[in-house]
């Protein structure tokens, strides 16, 4: 009987699934979120949503619906509180209506991307607990990745890191310090490797190749200095 | 502008906010305040690059209509 394809793909001599498998699943996921959702994936921007603590909220309290003649008035009224004379009559909303040239605007109204310069059409912001349910399933995907190659489900630091930081509690704070450190440098570059590696670089977005590069000549430049440290 | 000589808010094409004002000339205020000129002041634009949602009653300003839209 021949050998599964399935078994065949995960066939390696590492406890890890083949790198080619790992890119296309990733591959799957960033284009699929793009095409399906009309999003890009960010896994660090995803986690600071979770955590935001009026997206909960929003979540658990949502607004209040209103009626569209209610909403026009309140806009009216915002409106001209917030720009008092330089806000076009009540009554006569429309007069510079005709100081948008007809190609601004499309059918709703709603200025066109050629109007908006390179803006693109973004979907809906995934909601709180689709968020999460996201986060989550990035834990359960590692963990059944892991569970199909026999590994244990537990953190085992590899030989470089137990010499440098030990096995105990300094190991997990050192993880603790990393975490923040990523958090803050995401936070300061606007994305972490999802949103700028794979999905900003696929773009070729200037600013994402930038810090994609950074990330990763950072760690290499890191891991070289480590290796001379314990030689 | 379409002749791309002016800088406008890169979101200006996705903007929640405009299907709900109906009135043109409102609309236009707004955008000629906000989008068009010092667009780092939107409180939607500071949302969105902050990577947090933006609710649909959020105006510009910071101001907070009191209810969605009933859809």
């Amino acid at each position: 009987m021949s050998t599964p394809l399935f078994a065949l793909v995960l066939s390696t001599t590492t406890p890890y699934w083949p790198f080619w498998v790992g890119g296309l699943a990733l591959a799957s996921v960033s284009v699929g979120t793009l095409v399906l959702l009309r999003r890009p994936l960010g896994v660090s921007g995803t986690l600071a949503r979770v955590l935001d603590r009026d997206e909960l909220r929003r979540e658990l309290r949502p607004p209040v619906q209103r009626s569209t003649a209610d909403l026009e008035a309140e806009l009216m009224a915002a409106t001209l509180a917030a720009f008092g004379a330089a806000t076009p009559d009540a009554a006569f909303g429309d007069a510079i209506e005709g100081e948008m040239s007809p190609s601004a605007v499309d059918a709703d109204g709603e200025p066109t991307t050629a109007a908006a310069g390179p803006a693109t059409r973004l979907g809906p912001r995934l909601s709180w607990s689709i968020s999460l349910l996201f986060l989550l399933g990035i834990v359960g995907g590692g963990a059944l990745a892991a569970a199909t190659t026999g590994r244990p489900l537990a953190f085992t630091p590899d030989e470089t890191y137990a010499a440098l930081f030990g096995t105990g509690w300094l190991s997990w704070f050192t993880l603790f310090v990393g975490g923040v450190l990523v958090g803050v440098g995401t936070q300061l570059s606007g994305g972490c490797t999802s949103g700028h590696g794979l999905v900003g670089c696929g773009m070729m977005r200037p600013g994402s190749l930038a810090a994609t590069a950074s990330f990763f000549g950072t760690g290499i430049l890191v891991s070289i200095l480590l290796s001379a440290v314990l030689r | 502008v379409a002749d791309g000589s002016k800088q406008h808010c890169t979101h200006v094409g996705s903007c929640e906010l405009f299907p709900l004002i109906s009135r043109p000339g409102f609309l236009r205020v707004w955008q000629v305040h906000y989008c068009e000129a010092d667009y780092a002041k939107c409180e939607r634009f500071k949302r969105a690059l902050a990577g947090k949602s933006i609710p649909i009653t959020l105006l510009p300003n910071g101001a907070e209509l009191s209810g969605a839209p009933t859809t």
